[in-house]
């Protein structure tokens, strides 16, 4: 039996151990009645739009904070309705600032600190890190884990299944989960030197996923399917961090750990004690935070403050809060214009946050940059694309 | 009332009669379920997706329903909105996430002598990138030729034949065993 006459066969097979129950007509006809109306509203919301447009470039040119004191025209770039085709969106009409001060993508291009660029193969990298004097790129998507090698002149060194890269809490060390040999390993090596050597570090885990540096100890999801998070100790040694079921955040300096508790009380950020010794066991840890429903994101660089993905209650990510790392005190609040959705949050320096944002009328991405104060510009131009492109993605943070 | 405002408003009155009611949508609709479903379970991995990504299918089949003058090709064509809905479904940046679950996933019933090595096969495709799961479904569960597969999702041949060959690679090296054996040597 050949391995398509096999794939056929299990397919065949597997079908039919699925237990689905089909939509009637009536659910149908309400599922197209919701669509058709949400395409009404987005159409009266373009309108909306331009009614607004028409009003606002004069105020705008006269807002505080705006140096150039010019009014801002920017035209939409892929408006999808007949109405936004003369409509600048909320995110062209906002002023555009200086690149980012991080690492980042646009397009297949990465641009690297100290100016450097590399380009990536085709493919829609969430996030990457410098190693070897290239980069390494992974697709963190909950489906579909692909890594790349890229080398320090832009050829492909390798691509297979992996996971996403992390940063050692210095940038010296960069790590990732390679399943390209046909076992399960994390890798670890140089993110600078390109003479370093690799180094395997052993895991039994099924789907693990890296999170981030405790020290010099790689935290990482046991499984990103079941939950579980643990820190590897060495050898075939693997703490167990008890009472969380997934990790999202590590600051390695305050020992912080910001992740999953339970469908109760989702997001917490932990306190993760001393880890000393090669000892297989299982640590509990603790949490002075408050149950907040947000998604955890980065810390910031002097680990003070945490980034957090808020969710609206129609289930899109809607914007970002930021909350103080010790004690989940509320220090900042900034929701997108209406629509607009944010994919990613990351640290640009210990005042402002950068998010990458998509909106689904105009099919519109950008980057924005938020400050504590909750200022906001943009720290990228506006690119059009449908919901499929991401043309923006962050490099791992410490 | 200009030539303008008499168009919208018929537009307006015509899309409030259900494009898709009447007897012709439901026959097809429960003719064409039954196989969307199950195609759907294969590209999704779980039965609950696969049904909100079939509802959402149909619903767009029922909308378009009246401009669909070609009915030798209603076939197709829900195919390629079933796999344009669940591409759109995972490559959407809010799908791109994990959120936090206090039960484990569940697991489907097994309704067949489900063997080792089959499960293993199965969690294969499970990881798959979309594209390569796609082409799989496509032509080894929908038996399509590579020019059929490479029509509905609109990629090349070419694409088609490298998604296989790597996925067939993948395979080879995550689930080592029978596969790969011919007729006489298994």
């Amino acid at each position: 039996m050949t391995e398509q006459d096999e794939l056929s066969r299990m397919l065949h097979e597997k079908v039919q151990a699925f237990d689905v129950r089909p939509s009637d007509v009536p659910q149908v006809e309400a599922r197209a009645g919701r669509i058709r109306a949400r395409r009404r509203v987005a159409a009266v919301a373009a309108v909306a739009a331009a009614v607004v447009a028409a009003a606002v470039p004069a105020a705008l040119a006269l807002r505080p904070g705006d140096p150039s004191g010019a009014p801002v025209h920017p035209r939409p770039t892929a408006p999808t309705t007949s109405a936004s085709t003369t409509t600048p969106s909320a995110l062209s009409r906002m002023r555009q600032g200086g690149d980012p001060k991080v690492d980042w993508r646009q397009g297949r291009t990465v641009h690297l600190a100290g100016g450097r660029t590399l380009t990536l193969p085709d493919g829609i990298w969430d996030t990457f890190a410098p190693y070897r004097g290239g980069v390494v790129a992974g697709s963190t998507n909950d489906i579909a884990d692909e890594v790349v090698v890229v080398g320090a002149d832009g050829s492909v060194v390798s691509r297979g299944q992996g996971s996403a890269p992390v940063l050692s809490p210095d940038g010296s060390t960069v790590t990732w989960w390679s399943h390209s040999d046909g076992g399960s390993a994390f890798i670890s090596g140089p993110s600078s030197d390109a003479g370093g050597a690799d180094t395997r570090l052993p895991t039994t885990a099924r789907r693990p996923r890296a999170v981030g540096y405790l020290g010099d100890r790689l935290v990482y999801r046991v499984d990103s399917d079941t939950g579980g998070v643990a820190v590897s100790c060495g050898g075939s040694c693997t703490i167990t961090i008890s009472g969380m079921t997934m990790g999202r955040a590590v600051d390695s300096g305050r020992r912080l750990l910001a992740g999953y508790a339970d469908a109760t009380c989702p997001t917490k950020v932990f306190h993760v004690p001393d880890l000393p010794g090669s000892a297989s066991r299982t640590v509990h840890v603790t949490s002075s935070w408050p149950c907040v429903r947000e998604t955890p994101a980065t810390f910031s660089p002097d680990g003070s403050k945490l980034a957090l993905e808020h969710q609206g209650a129609d289930g899109r990510f809607d914007g970002v809060r930021v909350r103080d790392s010790a004690s989940g005190e509320l220090l900042m609040s900034y929701r997108t214009p209406v629509g607009v959705e944010v994919g990613s949050a990351v640290w640009d320096d210990d005042s402002h946050v950068l998010l990458d944002v998509y909106s689904p009328s105009y099919h519109q991405w950008t980057l924005l940059r938020v400050g504590l104060d909750r200022s906001v510009e943009r720290a990228a131009p506006v690119i059009p694309g449908d919901d499929t492109q991401k043309p923006f993605s962050f490099g791992a943070q410490p | 009332m200009g030539f303008g405002r008499t168009l919208h408003d018929a537009r307006e009155a015509r899309s409030e009669v259900a494009p898709g009611s009447g007897t012709e949508f439901e026959e097809w609709m429960a003719q064409r379920q039954p196989a969307l479903l199950r195609t759907a379970c294969l590209l999704a991995g779980d039965p609950h997706t696969a049904e909100d990504v079939v509802q959402a299918t149909l619903a767009k089949m029922y909308l378009a329903w009246d401009r669909l003058a070609d009915r030798e090709h209603l076939d197709s064509y829900a195919r390629r909105t079933l796999l344009n809905e669940y591409r759109s479904l995972w490559r959407r940046p809010w799908r791109r996430r994990e959120h936090v679950t206090s039960e484990l996933p569940e697991a489907a019933a097994p309704a067949i002598d489900w063997d080792g090595r089959r499960e293993a096969l199965w969690q294969f495709v499970c990881t798959l990138p979309a594209r390569q799961r796609m082409v799989i479904v496509l032509r080894y569960y929908e038996e399509l030729s590579e020019a059929e597969t490479a029509r509905t999702l609109g990629i090349s041949v070419g694409t088609v034949k490298s998604s296989t060959s790597r996925a067939l690679s993948s395979l080879r090296a995550r689930v080592p065993g029978e596969a790969g054996l011919s007729e006489e040597e298994a």
